[in-house]
């Protein structure tokens, strides 16, 4: 999302800077929650794709920061990155335990407080070995998942790559979420996500796809919000790409027109507040006019270095 | 009665190509995959077969043609590929496709395809090699009606891939296999060649990766293995491509033996693209490698040079020519190389004018090459010898320079092969450029330089002797006119035209009278009747009459001068890039008195020079300047402005800024209307095809301060330029010359280039409302798009081909100014054959109208005819502004969203098109366009009715109607917070439309809606459908107004009014029930269509859905899904479409358009009774 290109400059976009969230899509994962209430009770999350670390963020103030502030503890100056120093108290009931935060991304994040990173692929084994390792054996509770490929603006191939992502994050869902947990995950709803969503279906009963207010009206990302986790009966983590690619072979999409009534009906859901602020509408005045830095600087494209090459060129 | 599909056809980017030559000789053959249909096309014929590969909405990603000839038959097999699904296909001798079997869907995508040896003593007709995107290959075997996997292949880390790219070494018997992962690196895998089919072969075999090729920073994109496979391309997101050496793995057998995983850097880097690659491509001999990048250029570059990745002297040449999202496809065979991409357009390169540069001109164009001449100037007559005496006889205070050599002053092209060269010792010449010939036509008896020649072809009265004039101008102010034939010439009037130097003459009209403008120095005009009868003719010598003269208020030399006659205006253009315009009374006053200044434009085209000016039609004019801008105006009939009572205006109407071009020299446009604009860009002069979108001569002539000349014609074209005292010209001239030169010889586009960008919005109409007869092409389609362009393109079902319509034509209705983009297009005819406006919105807050007729003078029949008509602009202008402007006034992306409009006659010669526009600030206003049919002269009316209390959330969509008959009219918007709101615009309408006949001010009426439905949608409100029905004994009205939403459900509303007495037209709303679809479509809605009963709708999962809209047995209203379609316009964002009796015929837009021909029955029961 370009700084320079006004038509995404929207309202959100200023809002997250203000209220220092490190991209705008901090405001999607909290409409979601508006709706679906899904940290209620969370003690063990894990942000998969995490970089540039929005959704951690949201994860670390609605339930690390909560947490100590309803202990009473306060919230620390600066950073208070967890680490070794956590682990020495003695043991505390399930209750009273600090919620415990884990962000997998194959690139280095700037830390956020009380968020454990791991830099690791998220389709290998041991990535979710070590997730497990920070909860202490137990399983998370929620897994959220905001990645997306360098999009490419061939639409099918955008869309096949992050639907073949969120495959890869059931990978390490399966291995790391309890039963009955969620799985939120950005989706490009485009020509087979209905593949997509009865792949989901196998694993979770109840499958929504859900726009975030913040989330523009024309763009075509969308979330599902995958809730009561529960494998097929006998299922095991190494099966999982045998599962799901059964369920692509058994469908022959290749007739002239589909079938009227789809398989699997997962429902919509609008959420965030209406009357709040819309990403499509432009704002009049009232805004104040000192350009704001963002709060973090964005990750190195791929054409960095040709853009470093041409800007040395000119020099 | 279910939903037929009849016909469908796509428009859009071509996503896979090859090239290969005929089988039976004659040249090579294309197979375009664009959309989902794979085209065979022969480049020389352009004879094509189409045939349909997928039906469920996917692409044609990739092709691939076999080597062999297959047995007997002559022919070749062919794959093609797409998503999980791939088709094989037998080629005959006369290049029809014939299926043979279909593959999938597999488990994951098909990446790349190729042909592999058959096995010894198999039953199979061909076997292909499948790489899919798991970093697996799978090998089928394929018969008649068959295809059995023999074997599969995974290499150990499964990576998901965004590429890969399969190669067949048989003299190895080896396999390679490369693979561009999500993790940004190449690995490159062998396995053997599998045997005739056995058990063993149908066991999956795990492969090691061999090598790991690491240095990409993005998605590879595309690989290219070089012929012999020693050599690999990649080309990525990071806008490098990379060259690598498989020769660690060739030459070590050891390692080859081994099964570790050597990890290399590329051999060399290639930067140089402005945007992320998409393709590339070895030159046979491996020696060049051929990008292909979305900044719409490709780059043939060294690929085997030294290790220096700042080093971009490796670049050989750059080929410009597409448009949009960039060149996709490349592929190469017979000479030429093939370019496709985002735009649609397959466009065709010489090779050998790609790859060598190094000449003086280049062209881009197959069917012509380029000739180059050099002459020198002939030797002086002897009278004019002596240096001496041309130095005694210059004014006095000039210097003239003292040399025994003459040099060219100017020089004039007449026709491809005829040059007109004026000296500075005042010697004109005529040259015959292939020959080589000289003909001295006269010499200035003051021996003066000649500054300026043009050449004149009366039309009136050309004589026995004199086929036409030369005229030319002199440092001392004498216009000299020069008659000349085939076989003889002589001075036939010489005057001194002005006081200073004579440095411009430009022709008016030729008609009645020979009309000549001629300049000076110091900004001074003169326009010359000329006497042009033969000399044998007329004994006696006309003098030249001074019709008018005129005086710059700058005083600077004017370069640019025509006469618009339905203004009486006479327009120059000087070299500050100022723009002015005199007026002329018709010759009342004395022709020595100076003409009034009446329009004045400093600095239009920003200090730089106009380079010409010319009216055209009836009140258009055209400039083009240096800063690479042109410019169309049009007059403003004094009348019309309103505060400046007597003085006209330039209305600007149209910018066009041509990238290619920084310093614009000259526009040509020729028949079909194909326009094309020379001008300098650096130190080349360059010709470029606006409307083909192509370069047609680039020549490297040092830069723009020379004597220079361009003649374009039927016949070629030429270039002629002086450097180092030696005058160089470049013909370009057809191959073929038996045939005859049209137009399209300047083109290299093998099919028409398209929007490239995303269409934003569509309308399909029949071409009989406007006036079309039978036989015509039945649909007129028209798009708007992202790239500022409104295009229109004509369909009709293909005979030859079942199942597919035919483009019949298609063009260029208009484009925005400054290309800002079109969001929304609206349609509004009148009801005789008058033509149609078509109404465009979008950033910026521009409104742009275009009226559209067919054409039905007998020159041009049948021929859309697209006129300007209005434009308006946003209040702050177009540019943003330079200086700070403070946070209250600061408004940031202003632009329409929706438009929708009619048009009101108001008598013979007037019509207003009222239009309803929402605007992302939330407004939703009416506005009115006051047109002169005659004159074309419009009005705006910007304050006829503003519709408040609505939606404090911007309007996505809407949706307005009038019944002329009941004087009323009737609107829905839908918002982004989900709510439809219904209008009634009658009264404000009504009191427009009295107050205009009247001649008296209109005061802004505000309109409440009559209701809000709230929440229909749970998001925005995405596209609306209205269909309104009159019974107008009752007075009652019966609107059914279908809704699209972000939320992916489709809601359907009929709506009853009841008109209120009196003559306001007003109504009230009676009744209102809905129907509701919750998960109408897998993702958001973003069009709809109704006629009342049926209800398309298209949404961002591709499908169309047809539905109906019924009472049921409870009289409760009720949609039912009919039908539900994969279409291949991806993004799909607009729909509309026209029933002929059971006919649909459906445009659907988003990347590209479909257009779908579905039969329909309205007569049939609903199913579920």
């Amino acid at each position: 999302m370009g700084r320079k290109s006004k038509d995404k400059r929207d309202i959100y976009y200023r809002k997250a800077k203000e209220e220092g969230w490190r991209a705008r899509s901090a405001f999607k994962l909290l409409q979601i929650d508006e709706d679906f209430d899904i940290f209620k009770g969370v003690k063990r999350a894990v942000d998969l794709c995490a970089a540039p670390g929005s959704w951690s963020q949201v994860l670390s103030r609605r339930l690390f920061l909560a947490h100590n502030k309803r202990d009473g503890g306060g919230v620390g100056d600066g950073c208070k990155v967890r680490g070794a120093g956590s682990e020495a108290k003695g043991p505390v009931g399930d209750e009273e335990k600090e919620p415990v935060i884990v962000a997998v991304d194959l690139q280095p994040m700037a830390p956020v407080e009380g968020v454990v990173q791991i830099q690791g692929d998220i389709t290998s084994t041991e990535t979710a070995t070590e997730v497990i390792r920070h909860f202490e054996g137990e399983k998370a509770d929620l897994v959220v998942s905001d990645g997306a490929p360098d999009v490419t603006g061939l639409h099918d191939l955008d869309e096949f790559v992050q639907s073949q992502l969120i495959l890869a994050a059931l990978t390490i869902v399966t291995h790391v979420l309890k039963e009955g947990g969620t799985f939120i995950a950005k989706v490009f709803r485009g020509k087979n996500v209905q593949l997509l969503y009865s792949q989901l279906k196998m694993f979770f009963p109840l499958v929504t796809v859900s726009k975030p207010r913040s989330s523009r009206n024309a763009s075509i990302e969308a979330f599902v919000v995958c809730q009561k986790y529960s494998p097929p009966a006998g299922f095991e983590p190494e099966m999982l790409r045998r599962v799901l690619e059964g369920e692509i072979t058994s469908k022959d999409l290749d007739s002239w027109s589909d079938a009227t009534k789809p398989k699997v009906i997962v429902p919509f859901v609008a959420c965030g507040d209406l009357q709040g602020w819309d990403p499509d509408a432009v704002v009049l005045g009232g805004q104040s006019e000192a350009s704001l830095a963002p709060v973090q600087p964005p990750i190195a494209p791929p054409y960095k270095r040709a853009l470093e090459l041409i800007k040395r060129g000119r020099d | 009665m279910d939903p037929t599909e009849r016909r469908r056809s796509y428009l859009g980017d071509v996503t896979a190509l090859v090239a290969y030559s005929a089988a039976s000789g004659g040249g090579s053959r294309l197979c375009i995959g664009s959309g989902g249909v794979i085209t065979t096309c022969h480049t020389g014929t352009l004879e094509r077969t189409k045939v349909r590969v997928f039906g469920n909405g996917a692409r044609v990603h990739g092709v691939a043609v076999s080597e062999e000839e297959a047995g007997g038959g002559g022919g070749r097999y062919l794959i093609a590929h797409g998503e999980q699904y791939a088709k094989v296909y037998r080629l005959d001798a006369g290049e029809e496709l014939f299926c043979l079997a279909r593959i999938g869907p597999l488990a994951h995508w098909i990446m790349d395809a190729v042909f592999l040896p058959r096995a010894a003593g198999s039953g199979a007709l061909v076997r292909v090699a499948l790489g899919l995107s798991d970093n697996s290959v799978v090998v089928v075997d394929v018969g008649e009606g068959s295809a059995e996997t023999c074997g599969k292949f995974v290499c150990s880390r499964s990576y998901l891939l965004y590429s890969m790219k399969i190669f067949c070494s048989r003299g190895e018997g080896l396999v390679y296999a490369a693979a561009g992962t999500i993790f940004n690196s190449v690995l490159v895998w062998v396995f053997p060649l599998p045997g005739a089919g056995g058990r063993q072969d149908k066991e999956v075999i795990s492969c090691f990766p061999r090598l790991n090729f690491v240095g990409h920073q993005g998605s590879i994109l595309k690989l290219c293995w070089s012929g012999s496979g020693d050599m690999l391309a990649s080309c990525s997101d990071d806008r490098t491509a990379r060259v690598w050496s498989l020769a660690s793995l060739k030459m070590d057998a050891a390692k080859r033996a081994s099964k570790e995983c050597e990890t290399l850097e590329a051999e060399k880097v290639i930067y140089g693209h402005g945007s992320r690659l998409w393709d590339c491509l070895f030159s046979g001999d491996s020696e060049m490698l051929v990008t292909a990048s979305e900044d719409c250029t490709c780059k043939f570059w060294l690929s085997k040079a030294r290790k220096c990745e700042t080093d971009t002297s490796d670049l050989v040449t750059t080929l410009c020519g597409h448009q949009g999202r960039g060149v996709w496809r490349i592929a190469a065979a017979g000479g030429y190389l093939f370019t496709a991409g985002a735009d649609g357009a397959v466009k065709r390169w010489l090779l050998q004018h790609c790859c060598n540069p190094s000449g003086i001109a280049t062209t881009s164009l197959p069917s012509m090459h380029v000739r180059s001449f050099q002459q020198a100037l002939p030797p002086l007559p002897r009278g004019h010898k002596d240096p001496g005496t041309a130095g005694a006889s210059s004014a006095p205070g000039k210097k003239e320079e003292k040399s025994a050599k003459d040099w060219v002053r100017c020089l004039k092209l007449a026709g491809v092969d005829t040059m007109y060269v004026a000296t500075n010792q005042g010697m004109l010449y005529e040259n015959s450029v292939r020959s080589s010939s000289w003909r001295s036509l006269f010499a200035n008896p003051r021996r003066m330089p000649l500054l300026c020649i043009e050449v004149m072809r009366p039309r009136g009265g050309r004589g026995v002797l004199s086929d036409h004039f030369i005229c030319a101008g002199d440092v001392n102010g004498y216009f000299t006119m020069i008659a000349v034939s085939k076989t003889c010439c002589g001075p036939w009037l010489e005057w001194k035209a002005h006081e200073k130097r004579l440095m411009g003459i430009f022709l008016g009209r030729q008609d009645e009278e020979n009309q000549v403008f001629s300049t000076d120095v110091s900004g001074e005009v003169k326009w010359w009747i000329v006497p042009c009868k033969d000399m044998l003719d007329g004994k006696v010598k006309q003098e030249p009459a001074l019709k008018a003269k005129m005086r710059s208020p700058f005083k600077m030399r004017i370069l640019g001068v025509d006469f618009c006659r339905a203004s009486m205006l006479v327009i120059c253009g000087d070299k500050n890039g100022s723009i002015m315009a005199f007026r002329y009374h018709g010759g009342s006053t004395s022709s020595e008195e100076p003409l009034d200044l009446t329009i004045l434009m400093q600095h239009k085209h920003n200090v730089s020079p106009v380079s010409f000016l010319r009216s055209r039609g009836n009140d258009e004019v055209v400039s083009g300047g240096g800063d690479g801008k042109l410019y169309t105006y049009k007059v403003i009939p004094s009348s019309r402005k309103e505060g400046e009572p007597g003085h006209e205006a330039l209305c600007q109407v149209g910018i066009h800024i041509e990238k290619r071009i920084a310093a614009i020299e000259e526009q040509v446009e020729m028949g079909d209307g194909a326009t094309y604009i020379g001008g300098f860009q650096s130190s080349d002069f360059l010709v470029w095809n606006v409307t083909e979108n192509c370069e047609v001569i680039k020549i490297s002539c040092g830069g723009w301060k020379r004597p220079h000349s361009l003649y374009m014609g039927e016949e070629g074209a030429s270039f002629a330029h002086v450097r180092d005292h030696v005058i160089h010209v470049q013909q370009l001239e057809p191959r073929d010359k038996s045939a005859q030169v049209l137009h399209s010889a300047f083109s290299n586009a093998l099919t028409p280039s398209f929007h490239g960008q995303e269409i934003h919005s569509t309308i399909i109409v029949p071409t009989r409302c406007l006036g079309k007869g039978d036989g015509a092409p039945p649909c007129l389609v028209i798009t708007g798009a992202e790239d500022g362009y409104v295009r229109y393109s004509e369909w009709e079902p293909d005979c030859a081909t079942a199942g597919h319509f035919k483009l019949c034509a298609s063009g260029i209705i208009g484009e925005c100014v400054a290309g800002a983009q079109v969001r929304s297009l609206s349609y509004s005819g009148h009801k005789e054959a008058q033509g149609a406006y078509v109404t465009a919105v979008g950033a910026k807050e521009v409104v742009m109208v275009w009226k559209i007729v067919y054409n039905s003078s007998s020159e041009e029949e049948g021929c859309l005819q697209c006129e300007l008509i209005s434009t308006k602009e946003p209040k702050g202008g177009l540019r943003p502004k330079m200086k700070k402007v403070s946070a209250k006034d600061q408004v940031t992306d202003l632009r329409h969203l929706a438009v929708d409009t009619f048009v009101y006659k108001v008598d013979g010669s007037t019509d207003v098109i009222f239009m309803l526009v929402s605007s992302a600030d939330a407004s939703v206003k009416v506005t009115a366009l006051q047109v002169d049919r005659r004159t074309g002269s419009t009005k705006w009316h910007n304050k006829v009715c503003d519709l408040v209390n609505g939606s404090r959330n911007p309007t996505l969509s809407i949706r307005w109607k009038e019944i002329e008959s009941l004087g009323t009219s009737v609107a829905f918007t839908g918002s982004t917070d989900g709510a439809i709101c219904c209008w009634d615009t009658s009264m404000a309408i009504n009191s427009f439309k009295n107050a205009l006949a009247k001649g008296e001010d209109h005061q802004c009426i505000e309109i409440s809606p009559l209701k809000k439905f709230q929440g229909v949608h749970a998001s925005g409100v995405n596209s609306l459908a209205l269909k309104v029905s009159a019974s107008e004994g009752l007075g009652q009205l019966q609107a059914r107004v279908v809704s699209g939403g972000d939320d992916q459900a489709l809601h359907a509303k009929e709506v009853r009014f009841r008109v209120l007495d009196g003559s306001s037209g007003g109504v009230a709303m009676t009744s209102d029930r809905g129907a509701h679809v919750a998960n109408s479509h897998y993702s958001a809605l973003r069009s709809v269509w109704t006629d009342g009963t049926f209800v398309l709708s298209t949404g961002l999962d591709q499908r169309l859905n047809i539905s109906r809209l019924f009472d049921d047995e409870k009289q409760v209203l009720r949609l039912e899904l009919l039908s539900r379609m994969a279409v291949e316009a991806g993004e799909t964002e607009a729909l509309s479409a026209f029933m002929d009796e059971d006919l649909c015929y459906v445009a659907l837009a988003g990347r590209g358009l479909s257009i779908m021909q579905v039969a329909l029955s309205s007569r049939g029961p609903p199913k579920n009774l």
